[in-house]
């Protein structure tokens, strides 16, 4: 690759309540973080269906990140823990094709925790600096 | 539970199984049955609904092909409410969509009377039609071996792969309301059935079948050492299956001839979304998009998202996935879409400790959490 330095580029589904207010607070506090980030904003975490997360891996994502309220703080009484579900469905069924399942993060930031996001991104990308470039973006047979 | 064996004159099995379906049909207890009836071209079963008793001539509960999943055709019937009770007589696999489907509310199980049969191995339909072209009985032929324990395919056709590796061959009524058994029954001689008390009681009240508590260890036998043969050759199978698709290009390699016709997803008993997201507006994208993304890429394969379909699909039902393998019937290229189905299910609905079919209690695992769980399995340990 010509470029010096490999920026993953992370796709991030946001909860509306919590991690999306909480990469809000972290920009306000001028927290230092990646900006191979794309943010996608969501009423709720339970509101991913994995077809999102799927599209943006296939793509060539190099990673997912699928932010939600802390269990018991979901806006929506239980979206959260129905989204920990999904998401761990779906890393098992990467995980039996040999699917690089830590790809996909899901992570409990709330609205307060900018600090933490900034952190989270920081932390993301530097293991998707390890694992590299998802090989899926040079796939065109899809 | 009740038990009963019934004594048959001469070789009279679909005869005395059309006399007692003949006489469940006049009673109050089903309005209507849904039975397998040979096709007017005699080569084919498909299940007919039939309200004139009459029309039960030339029916064959245990008839070895499978045209279409009988949970689809239920799911029609009764996602609301029909009216009357309809009497069903389906597959072990059938009743246990029916068990999936219920759950999603697409079944009105208190309008069905499920009557399920021992399954003794069915053919790929245009194999089927073939034996009975070329002078063969498969389903007498079958029968008669069953009471050994052991049916063989015939010679000019295997079994349908997913009947291979099938570990429920029969069925107790935990989910059906009746079943008959043929495993291990010499059905030359003897009908064996089991119903629930309820049922029996219904039924002798009417005089349509009395129960005699006769039993049948021999059937209990065998079907436990079937469901543990099974199970050695499914991990066998399946073992040997994940070894080939362990990667991108092992998927890419399976799916290879896949032409996105969405039949697997249509017969699929599971995949009941009336508007499944794929042939939704989401995907219908406009030029300037698919050029986009073979711009970004250099080249995209077309029809586009053809593993995010497999993908997806394996993400929306296969916690639900009975291995019927109507998938595998379905597929015009012969992509071995049951073994991608019940290998990556067999690890989720582990994860998920579900087994679907099992019991109408237990919530399908999208519907339903715990406070704390899964917690690795989600990627958060240490988070």
């Amino acid at each position: 690759m010509a470029d010096s330095k490999f920026e993953p580029r992370i796709v991030g589904f946001l909860c509306h309540w919590c991690t999306y207010t909480g990469a809000d607070l972290a920009g306000t506090t001028r927290q230092q973080y990646p900006a191979g980030i794309r943010i996608i904003h969501l009423m709720c975490s339970g509101a991913i269906d994995v077809v999102y997360v799927l599209k943006s891996l296939l793509d060539g994502a190099d990673g997912v990140l699928i932010g939600g309220c802390h269990p018991g703080d979901c806006h929506y009484q239980t979206g959260n823990l129905k989204a920990r579900r999904r998401i761990a469905l779906l890393r098992s069924v990467m995980e039996t094709l040999g699917l690089d399942s830590e790809r996909v993060w899901l992570r409990w930031i709330s609205a307060s925790e900018g600090r933490l996001f900034a952190e989270t991104i920081r932390e993301y990308d530097g293991a998707l600096q390890d694992q590299g470039q998802n090989p899926l973006a040079n796939e065109w047979d899809l | 539970m009740k038990t009963t064996v019934i004594d048959l004159s001469a070789d009279s099995f679909n005869g005395e199984i059309e006399a007692f379906l003949t006489r469940l049909l006049e009673s109050d207890l089903v309005g209507s049955l849904l039975v397998p009836k040979r096709t007017t071209g005699g080569d084919n079963y498909v299940h007919a609904l039939i309200k004139n008793p009459a029309l039960l001539a030339d029916t064959d509960i245990g008839a070895p092909v499978m045209p279409v999943q009988a949970a689809r055709i239920i799911s029609n019937l009764t996602f609301r409410a029909p009216g009357e009770k309809i009497g069903v007589v389906v597959k072990p696999c059938e009743a246990r969509a029916l068990v999936e489907l219920t759950k999603f509310k697409q079944i009105d199980r208190d309008s069905v009377l499920i009557i399920a049969v021992d399954c003794l191995g069915t053919y790929e339909p245009k194999n089927f039609s073939a034996l009975v072209k070329s002078g063969k009985t498969p389903a007498l032929d079958l029968r008669k071996q069953a009471v050994a324990g052991a049916c063989s395919a015939d010679e000019a056709a295997p079994f349908r792969s997913a009947c291979e590796i099938c570990e429920y061959p029969a069925l107790d009524t935990s989910i059906v309301d009746m079943v008959v058994g043929i495993w291990g029954v010499d059905t030359e001689k003897q009908i064996y059935v089991e119903a629930t008390d309820d049922l029996a009681q219904a039924l002798g009240e009417k005089s349509i079948l009395e129960f005699n508590d006769q039993e049948n260890s021999k059937r209990q036998e065998i079907i436990t050492s079937l469901k543990a043969e099974r199970t050695k050759v499914c991990t066998q199978v399946l073992g040997d299956f994940q070894q080939q698709v362990n990667s991108i290009k092992g998927i890419q390699e399976l799916l290879s001839t896949c032409m996105r016709c969405h039949n697997c997803m249509i017969n699929c008993p599971i995949c009941y979304c009336r508007e499944c997201v794929f042939r939704s507006p989401t995907f219908e994208h406009t030029p300037d998009q698919y050029l986009g993304w073979a711009e970004d890429k250099g080249a995209i394969r077309m029809p586009a998202n053809t593993v995010m379909f497999h993908l997806t699909r394996l993400n929306h039902m296969v916690i639900s996935c009975i291995g019927c393998g109507m998938c595998d019937t379905a597929c015009p290229n012969d992509i071995p879409v049951m073994s991608l189905f019940r290998t990556v299910g067999g690890k989720a609905q582990k994860m998920m400790e579900y087994e679907p079919g099992r019991s109408y209690d237990e919530p399908a695992p999208a519907t339903t959490f715990q406070d704390t769980e899964l917690v690795t399995e989600a990627g958060m340990t240490g988070h």
